[in-house]
């Protein structure tokens, strides 16, 4: 039934909230009148009290002395009888059920009401769910791309260098690798005694610090486990979490994923954030580990926290944030640097991971570990991401310890041809960064579009694969300052939907200079202005210069010229030590973790 | 039925110490062994404003005290209880139900908030059976608080900081409480009426709310009317033009309540306008009145830092001794004096 509704809009300025509802109400079939702005509130009530309305919507802002104001307002509607007719409705950002009947209205509205809650009150029925704010969905990355090479010169050196590697690999294994096979064994093992001797197998091949850990439970430095008492307020916590309306960061279904960082080293802690940046809309997360999970030979089992940078890698750990997080949550799990990449990998996919993150390259240039060693771990790693139908990640991070982007770029293209190989999803992840040698170098002065752009048309021109600048983007143009951040990351934000990739991973304003674990305000900040940038851009398109035309070649020859060098020598881990990929002198230097430990296969 | 007395504890703004005050009341009557009734026209006993984001006090509910509250206040309340009845009242925190505490805790207490839903509960508690029954007000809200009996105003600092303005304004207040209530049998009806001996014309409008309004009552009025009868919202401007037309002594003025005259305008232009009733000769009688029996003050308010509110705190001696001076009714330091206060309010 029709009901009869009086719109005041009780503030001058404000009043596009009411104006538009208003709209909504009359077009569902409702008779609406709304009242101007600056009537006296005596002039208010005598309408409210000769037009028997059924509702009297108001909107307000709220300031000093506002809720005063408000409250005598349902006062006098009060003591007009008006109330014994009406029910009295408050709108407004601030409005919370609380404050609404702490002024004396029937009903508020707030920021995070819809329409359809508006007129399901009005008209007396429930909600109706189908229409409760945008619905989460998993979006496929690497769905719609063909990993066709539109470069052929480019597609046989590739080719070329990939085939070398997995004949060199294919007769090695490592530590890494025999724990992975281990691990699965135990995990599918329902005889206690043979998962035990399994146990010991692992433990065999594991460091002292982690078979301390395992067999006298003392850990290294700062991890404990994550008592029960802890584990039952996490539940308490996601249990009583209040059902939301979670917003949405994309203004339209073109615009790349947003991810961030979880790696705060609590997985609780993890868990907490994650489930705050959901609700802003955030579609999946990266879990960063510890630097020195990668030093050692061996992981951690069981619940554990760790009061410092990285979260644990541990099953239990992965699992608790899987089952955590919103199931249309996407959730990736970075294994490519040290001594565990196929364990990780493997323990990613039975947590029910959606990504891994494997690099080669980097692992070895900028991560410490021995290139030989994660050549080989690497192979196997990707060959498990495959199995599990994890997509990969291959970040270009490299480029930040000052590798030109150019050598960077060809790394992240023999990871990809490998990918391609053995049958996985391979995702590229360009720097969208102010990096060293381009600060050095000037490719930067003019502008910060052009030389980012140019990155995305050169890698276009090679092959047609997903692509997720990172990581995170705007590296080295954030300051201390949160403000600056959150602009800095938004204006990089809008060149990646302009140009139309796949995803992006935004950092916290606080990302590098919180001095412990990054801030939930902050996360929200970077959010809330990159959700303000995608709303600003819509599909509209930023243009670069011509000179973004001239990098694109430039940098496509590069490339090339590298991947020759690369492919001269005998296999990739050799190039790397050559300093092919990112020399000393750039300020790459090969790692050295794990050098040595690789037999040939029995 | 028991003869609880109903007692309101009014703001003249937020922060004033309603919560405290009730606090207070509640503690004398447990102690006394007094089964209580409570209910808010609010949203009280929250951890923080919610406005001003400072720490407010909560309200501690004694076992056996009979709670009017909204359903989705109760899972963050700290006390247990039984659910005695599911009114079908709704607030905009849900369902307003009536409980019976049976492990005391901190209870938020948010009831219906209008005047004739809060009477209702109000009756429903009587019928439960209480001793003692409390009424927590809302910000500065007035009207529904005309369903008391005894009414506790409290002010402070946080209405003003200037200590003689909020003397003044609660002489106007007291003034406002001085009129008395009418005996005469009222019309049935709920609109302004012109009463005479064997007379009664209902003149189909509820409020008096401006010049138009006035005009009307004039043109009705005779020699025959005795008493005019307003039992809805009244103007101060729309009283002083009537006022004005009148001619002296006559007829005498009925209002609905204190609160109706104190929601007409503010203290100071509330004060000149009782001035003209005065000066005219005209009587004014209300039809129910809810005894003025107690001012607390609070020498606390939020201070404005720019980006967020400080408490600050005036002179309270200063405070006292000029409330003492310009009202007859008790005025009470809460936090002092709270057994003298209960002692207006209890049932001996």
């Amino acid at each position: 039934m029709a009901k009869k509704i009086l719109c005041i809009p009780l503030d001058p300025v404000h009043d596009v909230g009411i104006k538009l509802i208003r709209n909504q109400l009359a077009q569902h079939g409702h008779e609406t009148e709304l009242l101007s702005p600056d009537l006296p509130m005596e002039a208010i009530v005598k309408k409210a009290a000769q037009g028997k309305y059924d509702f009297i919507l108001v909107s307000r802002t709220l300031g000093y002395g506002v809720a005063e104001l408000l409250a005598r307002f349902n006062d006098l509607l009060d003591a007009a009888g008006v109330r014994e007719v009406s029910k009295i409705v408050i709108g407004g950002k601030p409005i919370t059920p609380e404050l609404a009947a702490e002024l004396g209205f029937d009903k508020g509205f707030g920021e995070h009401s819809t329409i359809e809650e508006v007129l399901a009150y009005i008209e007396g029925r429930e909600v109706s769910n189908a229409s409760i704010g945008p619905k989460r969905s998993k979006r496929d990355i690497p769905a719609g791309h063909s990993y066709k090479f539109y470069n052929p010169v480019v597609e046989r050196l590739l080719s070329e260098i990939c085939d070398k590697l997995i004949a060199w690999t294919s007769t090695k294994t490592s530590p890494g690798i025999e724990r992975a096979k281990l691990r699965e064994e135990i995990l599918a093992s329902t005889d206690e005694k043979k998962r035990a001797a399994l146990e010991v197998r692992y433990l065999s091949l594991s460091d002292d610090a982690i078979r301390t850990s395992k067999t006298k439970n003392v850990f290294p430095k700062g991890v404990r486990r994550v008592s029960n008492t802890e584990l039952d307020a996490l539940k308490d916590f996601l249990r009583r979490s209040r059902p939301h309306i979670p917003s949405t960061i994309q203004h339209n279904p073109d615009q790349p994923l947003i991810f961030k960082f979880l790696g705060s080293g609590c997985p609780l802690m993890d868990i907490t954030h994650g489930k705050i940046c959901e609700r802003w809309g955030v579609n999946g997360f990266l879990i960063i580990n510890p630097s020195w999970e990668a030093r050692y030979e061996g992981l951690l089992d069981g619940y554990l926290t760790h009061e410092n940078d990285g979260t644990i890698t541990s099953l239990d750990n992965l699992r608790l944030i899987r089952q955590s997080l919103d199931a249309n949550t996407l959730l990736t799990v970075r294994a490519h640097r040290g001594l565990n990449t196929p364990e990780t990998v493997l323990l990613a996919g039975e947590a029910g991971a959606d990504l891994t993150k494997i690099d080669l390259v980097y692992g070895s240039l900028g991560a410490g570990t021995d290139p030989q060693r994660l050549a080989v771990d690497g192979v196997e790693a990707i060959r498990l991401a495959a199995r599990y139908n994890m997509p990969f990640d291959i970040p270009g991070n490299d480029e930040l310890s000052g590798v030109p982007a150019w050598k960077t770029l060809a790394g992240l293209l023999v990871n990809v041809m490998l990918g391609v190989k053995l049958g996985a999803k391979p995702i590229l992840k360009p720097l969208f960064c102010y990096g060293p040698h381009i600060v050095i170098n000037g490719q930067m002065k003019q502008n910060f579009v052009d030389y980012n752009a140019a990155k995305i048309f050169a890698l276009r021109e090679i092959i047609d694969c997903p692509i997720w600048p990172g990581e995170p983007i705007a590296f080295m143009t954030q300051t201390e300052e949160r403000v600056q951040s959150a602009n800095s990351t938004s204006y990089h934000a809008a060149l990646a939907a302009t140009l139309g990739v796949d995803a992006i991973t935004i950092a916290s304003t606080d990302e590098a200079y919180s001095r412990g674990p990054i801030s939930i305000t902050s996360r929200i900040d970077s959010i809330r202005a990159v959700t303000d940038a995608f709303r600003f851009m819509g599909n509209a398109q930023i243009a670069p210069t011509r000179h973004a035309e001239a990098f694109t070649e430039d940098l496509i020859e590069q490339i090339t010229d590298v991947l020759k060098e690369v492919n001269a020598k005998e296999n990739l881990p050799q190039a790397i030590n050559a300093g092919i990929l990112g020399s000393e002198e750039d300020g790459a230097y090969p790692g050295k973790f794990g050098a040595g430990s690789m037999s040939n296969e029995q | 039925m028991s003869e609880a007395p109903v007692i309101g504890v009014v703001g003249t703004a937020k922060n004033t110490g309603k919560t405290t005050t009730l606090s207070y009341l509640i503690q004398h009557a447990e102690r006394r062994g007094l089964r209580i009734g409570i209910t808010g026209i609010g949203y009280d006993g929250e951890e923080l404003d919610n406005i001003t984001f400072l720490p407010k006090p909560r309200l501690h509910i004694p076992p056996d005290t009979i709670v009017t509250t909204s359903e989705h206040c109760l899972p963050i309340s700290t006390a247990r209880y039984d659910v005695l009845e599911r009114t079908g009242m709704v607030t905009s925190l849900g369902e307003v139900l009536i409980l019976r505490i049976t492990k005391p805790g901190l209870v938020v207490v948010a009831g219906p908030n209008r005047k004739s839903t809060l009477a209702t509960v109000v009756g429903k508690m009587k019928n439960v059976g209480v001793d003692f029954l409390l009424i927590d007000g809302s910000l500065n809200r007035l009207a529904p608080m005309a369903v008391a009996e005894k009414i506790i105003f409290t002010t402070g600092a946080a209405r003003n900081i200037d200590i003689s303005v909020l003397a003044e304004e609660m002489k106007t207040i007291e003034r406002a409480f001085s009129f008395r209530a009418h005996v005469r049998e009222l019309p049935a009806f709920r609109s302004i009426a012109l009463l005479g001996k064997k007379m009664t014309l209902n003149l189909g409008i509820i409020s008096l709310l401006d010049g138009d309004d006035a005009s009307m009552v004039l043109e009705k009025l005779t020699d025959k009317t005795e008493y005019l009868y307003i039992p809805g919202l009244v103007s101060a401007s729309a009283l002083q033009s009537l006022i004005q037309r009148l001619p002296n002594n006559r007829p005498q003025l009925i209002l609905s309540d204190p609160f109706t005259l104190l929601l007409s305008s503010e203290p100071p232009v509330l004060s000149s306008v009782l001035d003209l009733f005065d000066k005219k000769q005209l009587h004014l009688f209300f039809a129910s009145k809810p005894e003025l029996t107690a001012i607390t003050i609070n020498p606390f308010y939020p201070r404005s830092t720019g980006t967020a509110f400080a408490a600050a705190f005036v002179d309270k001696n200063e405070m006292l001794s000029q409330m003492h001076s310009a009202i007859h009714t008790p005025v009470f330091n809460v936090k002092e004096e709270s057994e003298m206060l209960f002692s207006l309010c209890s049932p001996q």
